[in-house]
């Protein structure tokens, strides 16, 4: 699979892009309203379709990674990047009601208010790609490097609690 | 356009579109293919930076100090399958609201004091701040939310929580900001 070159990778790409903008606006997610409803506590569907997209894609990545068949590629735990990007992104979505994908599948859907989220977000990445050589130390400082929950450091990762539930069961036929 | 299914009666009326547990678990395959086709989950945030990056080197590439940030990034942006899933969400966007019309069926609706749409500034502001915190973070929704937390990334699992967190305070408050207003 890591053999793919570039014109199959951005086929698949696009291929997962496809399904994936046709799951949220299905999903109502494409809408400003749905996410804010989560926010308030008035609607529960992000929380619902997230959860369940996290612990299906836990499971399949346990089961993949068991076999040697994908790896961890956890984002490095930089407190004050995390930290105050957190803050920055919680409040930007209890604004725009949107987040970077959802925006996009609402600006597809031919929703005027996902065009001028997404118009929003390329000016600040413009915004980052200006400022990031003077930016990366403060956001770096004090890392803690790649950590994962379960384990320690990606490479001894095994996760022995999940191996027990899908070991057994993967080797029983 | 669709205002009508605003006014369409009993909220039972109102079609929800399907339960949330069944596209979750779809996402969730979706992205189990992406682990297994680029060793890496979905994420979205990173191909907007590249697109910025790009567009900058092209079009101003010394006011935005294009050689200082690549030197930085250590890679040049690239086009790259992120960037055309990206592509696809919007086109997969498209073809869902045409195809099988447009989802406005929020439970939300039909309640008094929700958010009315955004204003274009409101959208577009919130959207520049959600996406600087994303690359501070290094991942947004989906890098970190989606697939960062599915791996059990320690980053990931602290980004997620506090952002929800911080978006559920500050809704919470300019609700309440506004049913005091509109109660007067």
């Amino acid at each position: 699979m890591s053999a793919m070159n570039d014109g199959t990778r951005n086929a698949l790409g696009m291929a997962i892009g496809l399904v994936f903008g046709a799951l949220l606006q299905r999903g109502g997610l494409a809408d400003s309203r749905t996410i804010v409803g989560q926010l308030t506590g008035d609607d529960a569907r992000v929380a619902k379709t997230m959860g369940t997209a996290v612990a299906v894609g836990a499971l399949g990545h346990r089961w993949l990674h068991g076999r040697g068949l994908t790896t961890d590629e956890p984002k490095p735990m930089n407190p004050v990047g995390l930290v105050g990007g957190a803050v920055l992104f919680g409040a930007g979505m209890a604004l725009s009601g949107y987040c970077p994908g959802t925006a996009a599948a609402a600006a597809g859907s031919g929703r005027r208010e996902g065009v001028w989220a997404m118009a929003g977000m390329l000016a600040a990445a413009a915004a980052f790609v200006a400022t990031y050589p003077r930016l990366k130390k403060a956001l770096e400082a004090g890392t803690l490097g790649r950590v994962t929950l379960v384990g320690g450091t990606p490479a001894r990762v095994a996760a022995p609690p999940l191996d027990v539930v899908v070991r057994p069961r993967a080797t029983q036929p | 356009m669709t205002t009508h299914r605003h006014h369409s009666g009993p909220r039972a009326a109102i079609d929800r579109g399907p339960s949330p547990y069944l596209i979750g678990a779809a996402i969730g395959l979706l992205n189990i293919c992406a682990f297994a086709a680029f060793r890496k989950g979905i994420g979205v945030s990173g191909a907007y930076e590249n697109a910025a990056a790009l567009a900058a080197r092209r079009l101003a590439p010394d006011t935005a100090h294009v050689n200082d940030y690549v030197k930085a990034r250590k890679e040049p942006p690239k086009f790259n399958w992120e960037s055309w899933l990206v592509v696809g969400t919007i086109l997969g966007g498209m073809a869902a609201a045409r195809m099988l019309g447009r989802n406005d069926a929020s439970p939300v609706d039909d309640r008094p004091f929700t958010e009315p749409k955004r204003t274009p500034l409101a959208s577009a502001a919130g959207g520049a701040m959600l996406m600087f915190g994303a690359r501070m973070a290094d991942g947004c929704t989906s890098g970190h939310a989606l697939s960062g937390t599915a791996q059990g990334a320690g980053s990931s699992w602290l980004f997620t929580p506090l952002m929800f967190g911080v978006g559920s305070l500050l809704a919470r408050s300019a609700r309440s900001r506004k049913r005091l207003g509109g109660e007067v």
